[in-house]
Parts: structure tokens; C-alpha cells; sequence
């Protein structure tokens, strides 16, 4: 039962990690680019979202509402600034130190919002309930069900959109893309909008969950979803909420048996042992298929 | 006049933490593992003058070489992957190093107090330049002869046949192996260097400062690490140098009075540097040479 328990917990809180692999999937797998002040803009996002709240008292729909758009802007920010001036194929490397530096820029601004380092995010639905001894809590079952709509969302307008198409092919090749007229410029904005709002997301339903908000919470969210994303496959949508949810697993199951001082270890060891055996990850195998994306030198 | 000092040996150690990165950049391997490297040196060279009382110098040699033994191990399964999928795997890399700095305890009693690694706490009193009455000049001086030494190695490098090797390397694998170079040597040999020197780096580091914790080996520091060599550009070592003196020196220091806002300015002139000089910041000196020479 113990074990039965521990699984439960690491699949729910597993589901918050898929949602930002998922965003990350987006840019890595559909644009090949890393984008390290990705977790800086969503702890940004949320700590401004904290701060008008504290002005105008917003209360919950609003702060919610206000870390969307915020996400957004500060998304297509990131990417007007370090990844569109780098969109060649030599780009990648230079506009992750770029967004690099966007990410301490980022956090410092964060800093500057948060006096007191940390502080208390709303939580809704703060109820648990028992069903045959496991202890379920409701904002996590939220989370869980949030996280499977939303990545209906994401593969409906993936693949369902004109938006969707139009991604999938600059991701496919972007100079076809742009001779046959594609506005190459503004579906890239509009992917960086899309992975923020889908963070800022992931990000509200896990700071619900944790009820504050600390300044690790970027970086943490950085290194957890590029995590999850790497273990289940790059590219590979499927493979980022299975990823996720396996990360999820490992970890409530090392802290169970292991120690809480061991588990960011495992997971790193995992990471490491999957990516030199299986590069590609458990799912993706694609990326290594994809001649283009294997011999592009970074 | 400490205050200059401090500078300079902030910018002798992340010197050697940039070149180190520098040589793998040469084989167009980018690695996070660099800080990785770095920590090793720096807490196996701290245990050894502190808990073994060693000298110095067998003790920066021995950090030296641990690190780059282990670079050599992570070499062979890092390099089967490459490009933005090496960055990740070296990071889980570096990451695995911190979180064992982190959990590590090694403390001895000495002279009534204890000392040696305290997980994480850190790991303090590496006071072997103050108990042998070593001047902080003579610190700075001794890191500053190590930095010289390894420029003038990679310097002369590119002057011998395996510098022309591993920029081979870089500039394209299949050419490369079509002309009977072996990959995973040359980026194995380069890992191995490059671990070397930055493990030279944490060593000295960690005995400049008298304290290291896990902090110190974050992936913040990695990608300084990375970003040296991309802002000072690969055409020579002396980028490198001029980087981390336009980070560390210009930017970092020279702006203090700029307080809380620094690190947004910081953070945007790195990203315009980035956009107008592709080839990094030694193209502003060379722009007229390289034109004649190619």
C-alpha cells in the first residue's frame, strides 16, 4: 500500500512536470533551441502577477489571468531579443547563452518585485479526501486533470490549426517555409507565446500546490522540465507527458526509500545513463532520423 | 589596493575556467561540464592541504589530474551525443558534481578545531596561503603564472600540428575522419585538457578563497564558463582573456555604482555584444589582420 501511495503522489505531481516538458518540447523539438530563462519568466510572470494582486487585489481568476499575459509578453520578449537575431543555423548555441543572460536579467527583476524572498501564493481547494487508504489531495487531482486537458489542448492546436501547420512547417524547414510565404517572424513569436502561457499554466497549478513562491522556483522549473523532456524523447510530444510522469515516479520513489538527499542525484544519474544509451530518449527517436537536426553543429 | 587584487584573481581563475571551455570549443563540443571539473579540483585539492597537510603545488597536481580523469571517463559516453543534447548531458553531469559537494562530509580534528568538507555547509578554512604566511600579492602573482602558462600552451598549440587538428574537428567532423582523423580521440584528448585546466582552476581557487561550498558550482557558473570563449571568440586565446575582463573587470566591477541594476544592464549588453559581434570580441582587433591573412 505504501508503494501504491508513493507511486500516486509521484504520477500526480509527475503531471505538473509534463506540462512544462511540454513547453519545453515545443521550443526544443519543434524550434531546436534552448530557452534557459524559460523557468526565469514564469517565476517572473508569477511574482508580478503577486505584485499587482498586492496593488489592486485581484484575487485568484486575476492573478491567474494577469501571469498568463505576462508569461506571454515576456516570452515574446525573450524571443525577439536573443532568439530571432539568431534563427541560423549557427544560432542555437549563441542564443542559449543569450537567453542565458536574459535569464539573470529575468531574475533580477523577479528580486526586485520579491523583497522577501519568498512569499505566499494562493491555493484553492486546499481539501483531501481518502479513497481505500490513499490519500488523495484535490488540488493535485486538479493538477492532474488540468495537465491531460491542456496537452489536448497543445496537440489539438499543434496539430488541428493553421497556426499548428504553419509551426510544424518552419520547424521543418524554415527557408522552404518562408519561399512559400510563411511569415516565419510571427509564428516563431507566436510559439514563444504559446510555451509561455502553457508554462505560466503549469506554473500557477504548481505554486497552488506548493502555496508559495520562492526565488529557486525558476531555475527550478528550468532544470526539471528540460529533465523531463530529455528522459521521455526530443520532439517527441507523447514522450514529454510520459517523461514527465516517469520523472515523477523516480523521484517520490527515491525520497521514499532513499532519502530526499538522493533524489535530484538519481534523477540526474537516470538522465545521464538514458542519454547515453538511448540518445534520443525513451520516446524520440526521431530527432536522431532527422539528418538535418543530427548534423547541425552548434 | 586588495580590492584590484581580488579583481585580478577573479579574473586569473575565470580565465583558466574559460580556456578550458575554450579547447573543447576548438572541436566544437559545447560543455556545461567545465564547472564540474572545476569542483573537483577545488575539493580534492582543499582535502588534500587541509585534512593531509600536503604542499601546495602536489596538491594542485593531483586536483589537476583527478579532474581530468574524470573528464576522460565522462568523455567516451558524453561525446556519442552531441550538440544541444552534449549541453544537457553535461550538465547532468555538473549537476551530479554539486549535489555530491553538497552531500559530502570529510572533517578532521586539528589544533582543537574541526575542518574539512561539512556537506552543506561548505567547505571552509582551506587556510593554507594564510598559515604559511603567503601574501595575497603572491597568490594573485601565483595564479597569474598558471594562466600564462596554459595560454602560452594553447597559444602554442595553434601553432603545431594538433591545434590544426582539433580545429578540424570543429569545423567539420566528416572532413575530419574523411582525412583519417579520429574523432573520439581528438575530443576525448580535448575533454582531458580541458578538465585539466579547469580542475588547475577550482584548486586554485578554492585556496585563494579559503571557502568553497555547493554554490559555487552552479550552472551560473558553467555558463560563464561556455560564454567566455563564444564572446571573446575562437580565433586565439587572447579572447578568451579579453571576455572575461569585459565581464568580470568592465561590466561586473566597473558598473557596482550601478547597484541593483546591474545585472539588467549586465544581462543586455552581453545580448548586444552577441548581435553585433558574431565572431566575438576579438574581431574588434583583428578585423584588419584577418582580412590580409585569408
Amino acid at each position: 500500500m505504501e508503494f501504491l501511495q508513493t507511486c500516486l503522489d509521484g504520477l500526480l505531481f509527475g503531471s505538473a512536470y509534463s506540462l512544462l516538458a511540454l513547453s519545453f518540447s515545443l521550443l526544443f523539438g519543434v524550434m531546436k533551441r534552448v530557452n534557459l530563462a524559460f523557468g526565469s519568466s514564469l517565476l517572473l510572470s508569477a511574482v508580478f502577477a503577486l505584485w499587482v494582486d498586492s496593488i489592486l487585489s485581484v484575487g485568484i481568476i486575476g492573478i491567474f489571468l494577469v501571469m498568463l499575459g505576462s508569461s506571454a509578453i515576456i516570452n515574446i520578449y525573450v524571443e525577439k531579443i536573443c532568439f530571432y537575431p539568431h534563427r541560423g543555423n549557427y544560432g542555437a548555441i549563441v542564443s542559449m547563452i543569450s537567453s542565458f543572460a536574459i535569464w539573470m536579467q529575468l531574475d533580477d527583476l523577479s528580486s526586485f518585485l520579491l523583497p522577501d524572498r519568498t512569499a505566499s501564493f494562493p491555493s484553492f481547494l486546499p481539501d483531501s479526501f481518502f479513497i481505500i487508504d490513499l490519500f488523495i489531495r484535490i488540488d493535485q487531482l486538479f493538477l492532474f486533470f488540468i495537465a491531460v486537458l491542456m496537452t489536448g489542448v497543445f496537440f489539438y492546436v499543434l496539430y488541428k490549426t493553421n497556426y499548428g501547420l504553419l509551426l510544424r512547417g518552419v520547424s521543418f524547414d524554415g527557408e522552404l517555409a518562408r519561399k512559400l510565404g510563411v511569415n516565419s517572424s510571427r509564428i516563431s513569436s507566436f510559439a514563444f507565446a504559446f510555451s509561455g502561457v502553457f508554462g505560466a499554466i503549469a506554473a500557477f497549478l504548481i505554486l497552488s500546490t506548493e502555496s508559495q513562491v520562492t526565488p529557486f522556483f525558476g531555475f527550478w522549473c528550468t532544470l526539471k522540465g528540460l529533465v523531463a523532456m530529455m528522459l521521455g524523447g526530443i520532439g517527441s510530444l507523447p514522450g514529454a507527458i510520459i517523461g514527465g510522469l516517469f520523472l515523477g515516479l523516480i523521484e517520490s520513489n527515491v525520497i521514499n526509500y532513499l532519502g530526499a538527499e538522493y533524489r535530484d542525484i538519481c534523477t540526474y544519474l537516470i538522465l545521464l545513463f538514458i542519454l547515453v544509451v538511448k540518445p534520443g530518449g525513451i520516446m524520440g527517436s526521431a530527432i536522431l532520423r532527422d539528418e538535418r537536426a543530427a548534423s547541425e553543429r552548434i | 589596493m586588495d580590492y584590484y587584487l581580488g579583481i585580478l584573481q577573479t579574473i586569473g581563475v575565470h580565465t583558466l575556467l574559460g580556456l578550458s571551455a575554450y579547447i573543447l570549443l576548438l572541436t566544437g563540443q559545447v560543455s556545461m561540464a567545465q564547472i564540474g571539473f572545476f569542483a573537483i579540483g577545488a575539493y580534492s585539492s582543499g582535502v588534500l592541504t587541509v585534512i593531509f597537510s600536503w604542499h601546495i603545488y602536489p596538491a594542485l597536481a593531483f586536483g589537476a589530474f583527478l579532474a581530468s580523469f574524470f573528464a576522460f571517463l565522462v568523455g567516451f559516453p558524453a561525446l556519442r551525443v552531441k550538440g544541444l543534447m552534449l549541453v544537457i548531458a553535461t550538465i547532468a553531469f555538473s549537476e551530479i558534481v554539486r549535489l555530491i559537494t553538497f552531500n559530502f562530509v570529510w572533517m578532521v580534528e586539528k589544533d582543537g578545531i574541526m575542518v574539512g568538507a561539512d556537506g552543506a555547509q561548505g567547505f571552509r578554512e582551506i587556510r593554507y596561503f594564510t598559515t604559511n604566511g603567503w601574501e595575497s600579492s603572491q597568490v594573485v602573482l601565483l595564479i597569474w603564472i598558471f594562466v600564462v602558462i596554459v595560454m602560452a600552451m594553447l597559444w602554442w598549440l595553434d601553432r603545431v600540428k594538433a591545434g590544426a587538428v582539433l580545429r578540424a574537428v570543429g569545423n567539420d567532423e566528416l572532413a575530419a575522419q574523411s582525412s583519417g582523423i579520429d574523432l573520439t580521440t581528438v575530443k576525448v584528448a580535448a575533454m582531458t585538457a580541458g578538465g585539466f585546466i579547469a580542475g588547475l582552476g577550482g584548486g586554485l581557487y578554492a585556496h585563494a578563497v579559503s571557502y568553497v561550498d555547493h554554490i559555487t558550482f552552479t550552472i551560473l557558473m558553467a555558463t560563464f564558463a561556455i560564454s567566455y570563449p563564444i564572446l571573446g571568440g575562437t580565433k586565439n586565446v587572447f579572447g578568451t582573456l579579453l571576455a572575461v575582463i569585459f565581464i568580470q573587470g568592465i561590466l561586473i566591477e566597473a558598473f557596482r555604482f550601478l547597484e541593483d541594476w546591474r545585472l539588467i544592464i549586465f544581462g543586455l549588453i552581453i545580448i548586444l555584444v552577441m548581435n553585433f559581434m558574431p565572431n566575438g570580441l576579438v574581431s574588434l582587433f583583428n578585423s584588419r589582420k584577418s582580412k590580409k591573412g585569408t
